[in-house]
């Protein structure tokens, strides 16, 4: 969803969350997991908590467009219109699995305005692991 | 680790030789003017021995690309250790980057990391028929690349022609003054 996750209350025993919703974060990640059929942005802190994420699912888009760039370009933007409200200036890219929405995505975090360090590719390769299917 | 002891080891031989200007020499040759640390003799010594080439990313070390797998032998395995998360590609984004040079850069460097094509391999199973076709295409590719076709040289069109002429002039045309018996 594009807004932030509510804390569960099973960290009642030891920790005391922080009560307000929008924490001041000026460095974040930003994660995009482009697959052929979809397209996850997730927005989380440097140590990796999650913010906020958006999905071409959650945007609208049904089947076989969620995997299109232009779904990907709205998800991005959706994700990232959150966070700018919690003051995020600068930010990290790591993008994550084959997929039109590499690109589109990418291009819509530029031109969002936000402050871009590193761009990362994460894409996860086995060193000969399991079976594909 | 291995590589310092056998390091050690060539620089206790080397030493007592007083190798001091031809390694100085080789030293100025590998090493860039503007580089901040030289060790010694350890460049020289580990020019022939180092690890493999350094990883694909980390765009922004222009200076020291040349003899970095001689100083810093883990960097190679960089993208595994640094960061706390393993990564293919790394581009640092310099500031005023237009958008579209970005992303060009971007697409580079994952295509010549060659992430996209090994993960459309590994989607699904390949079996032995299937790997082999793909390595048999793959080296095509690269063959084609690396060395087109040279055409048959004109020179040897030339000499069979005048071969042939030659033979030509050679063959004995004429009929030779004999009775025939039969005519």
């Amino acid at each position: 969803m594009a807004k932030p996750i509510p804390r569960t209350s099973s960290r009642r025993n030891g920790r005391i969350s922080s009560r307000k919703n929008a924490r001041r974060i000026p460095k974040g990640v930003i994660h995009v997991q482009a697959s052929f059929n979809n397209t996850i942005v997730t927005v989380t802190d440097v140590r990796g908590r999650v913010i906020s994420w958006s999905s071409a699912g959650t945007c609208g888009f049904k089947g076989t467009r969620r995997g299109t760039p232009f779904a990907a370009q709205t998800a991005a933007g959706n994700a990232i219109r959150t966070v700018a409200d919690q003051g995020m200036q600068r930010a990290e890219v790591m993008i994550k699995g084959p997929g039109l929405g590499r690109d589109a995505a990418l291009r819509a975090i530029r031109r969002s305005g936000i402050l871009l360090s590193f761009i990362r590719d994460v894409t996860p390769m086995p060193h000969n692991g399991c079976r594909p299917p | 680790m291995a590589a310092s002891s056998l390091s050690s080891f060539l620089s206790s031989l080397l030493l007592p030789k007083r190798p001091s200007p031809p390694l100085v020499d080789i030293l100025c040759l590998l090493s860039q003017p503007h580089l901040r640390q030289t060790p010694s003799k350890r460049a020289s010594l580990l020019a022939t021995w180092g690890p493999s080439a350094p990883p694909s990313s980390f765009s922004s070390l222009h200076n020291a690309t040349d003899i970095s797998p001689i100083l810093f032998p883990s960097l190679a395995y960089s993208s595994t250790l640094f960061f706390k998360s393993a990564y293919n590609v790394q581009i640092i984004v310099n500031d005023n980057e237009p958008e579209e040079k970005l992303l060009n850069r971007f697409r580079k460097e994952v295509l010549k990391a060659g992430v996209l094509l090994e993960a459309k391999r590994r989607r699904f199973f390949e079996n032995k028929h299937e790997k082999k076709k793909r390595k048999a295409r793959e080296a095509a590719r690269k063959n084609r690349k690396r060395r087109p076709l040279p055409k048959a040289p004109k020179d040897i069109k030339h000499l069979a022609n005048k071969e042939r002429r030659g033979d030509e002039k050679d063959d004995n045309w004429d009929v030779p003054d004999v009775d025939l018996p039969y005519c």
